[in-house]
């Protein structure tokens, strides 16, 4: 009995293993052999420029940080609106809808992209994920962020973002 | 309550612990087969099924710190004669599902970011922020599950004395691997799964408790009997010899 229950165990775990890891195998041959679907028709990017650019033509955008509280105390994009992204089901879409694009963002978007699949299952068509994903590219063009790290409130923040869209316009 | 029972209560019991946070992981991602169609960036399939094998893993882990703890009660509860084969077997399936988690979190950031990113995620943080130092202790608590299994494994031969103290770097391991799953775990901020996590802590750390608490005192009376079987001897010995002529 104790045999056929540790073989059992085994089969189990050798089967879990081979099921979590075959949507990333799947992935990877894919990407090898360049046939990988083109997952922006389903959740578009917005290169971090051109949202900058939409700023400061007085576009409204909006930034959903959908990390939890102590990331986005040590930094976040000046303006953004913070929803963990389990919280994300329960976000007021009134001022969402209204803006001309809703950018959510993590890190690296892992869980930026589902905030935007999530924001866009419940009705949004104005969502897009940051170009070269998340916060961390956000900081390699060498943006602006508000928060701990920084010490920039989010006006301080913002007008230097401004400031600095002013200066590549010219 | 037949021991059949009681194991069927056991293995219940299991398959709740394992199916809850399983069934919130789902209905916070949505369909599983959707990562099979390429609707999403790269590594997001590989970072959505690095989750369920941390999910299950973990509580895998606490069982074995459980039968680890109260291992000879957990046996006569059972009506079993040993759980030793089945703590190795389910040991090596929690490593396994242990490995396979960094595995594949390591693997998405390298399809989204570059191969580099492998790197980083088995190496300390570069004081970046919170999130990369919680991280971290979850690469921790990898290395010292891997010594103690091989301790485990292979050290009762290399080191038949000290394979167990080596072995019981498995607590420290299991210490790090909860503060790294209730700090930077996707899953274990939905409610069920957190207050779970909670629970599996708090019976873990009772255990543990009680069993220091066990052998502290079985050392105390062993220490004590030895010492009255010392005096018990001298005073044998000594209405034993002769006696003294006047």
């Amino acid at each position: 009995m104790d045999r056929s229950i540790r073989r059992l165990v085994f089969c189990l775990t050798g089967l879990a293993t081979a099921a979590l890891a075959t949507p990333a195998a799947v992935e990877t041959l894919q990407t090898f052999r360049g046939a990988r679907k083109d997952w922006t028709a389903v959740v578009p990017t917005i290169s971090a420029a051109n949202v900058v650019e939409m700023i400061r033509d007085g576009k409204k955008v909006v930034f959903v940080d959908v990390r939890e509280s102590a990331e986005f105390d040590e930094f976040h994009i000046p303006g953004a609106v913070h929803s963990p992204v389990r919280d994300i089901d329960g976000l007021d879409l009134d001022d969402l809808k209204g803006a001309d694009v809703v950018v959510p963002y993590c890190l690296k978007d892992f869980r930026g992209c589902e905030g935007a699949k999530t924001l866009q299952a419940r009705g949004l068509d104005n969502v897009a994920l940051i170009q070269g994903f998340g916060i961390k590219t956000w900081k390699k063009a060498h943006l602006p962020v508000a928060g701990s790290f920084s010490g920039l409130t989010d006006e301080r923040a913002m007008d230097e973002l401004l400031a600095k869209a002013e200066g590549a316009s010219r | 309550m037949t021991f059949a029972a009681r194991r069927a209560l056991l293995a219940s019991g299991l398959v709740l612990l394992v199916g809850t946070p399983l069934v919130e992981f789902a209905a916070a991602v949505g369909p599983l087969s959707n990562y099979l169609r390429g609707d999403y960036p790269p590594g997001q399939s590989a970072y959505v099924m690095m989750r369920p094998a941390a999910l299950i893993a973990i509580v895998l882990v606490w069982f074995q710190w459980i039968v680890g703890t109260l291992g000879r009660r957990l046996e006569r509860w059972l009506g079993v004669q040993t759980l030793v084969p089945l703590h190795r077997t389910l040991g090596l399936s929690a490593v396994a599902l242990v490995l396979l988690h960094p595995i594949l979190f390591a693997w998405s950031r390298s399809l989204r970011s570059g191969t580099l990113e492998v790197v980083r995620t088995f190496f300390p943080p570069r004081g970046e922020n919170i999130w990369e130092f919680n991280l971290f202790f979850g690469a921790i608590g990898l290395y010292l599950v891997i010594v103690a299994v091989l301790a485990a494994t292979l050290g009762r031969r290399l080191l038949p004395r000290a394979w167990r103290y080596i072995h019981a770097l498995n607590y420290a391991a299991i210490a790090s691997v909860f503060f790294h799953a209730l700090s930077v775990g996707s899953d274990t901020r939905l409610p069920m799964t957190h207050a779970l996590y909670w629970l599996l802590i708090a019976t873990g750390a009772a255990a543990t408790v009680f069993r220091v608490a066990t052998l502290v005192r079985s050392r105390r009376g062993r220490a004590a009997s030895e010492r009255g079987d010392r005096s018990a001897a001298a005073l044998a010995s000594a209405n034993a010899s002769p006696a003294r002529p006047a």
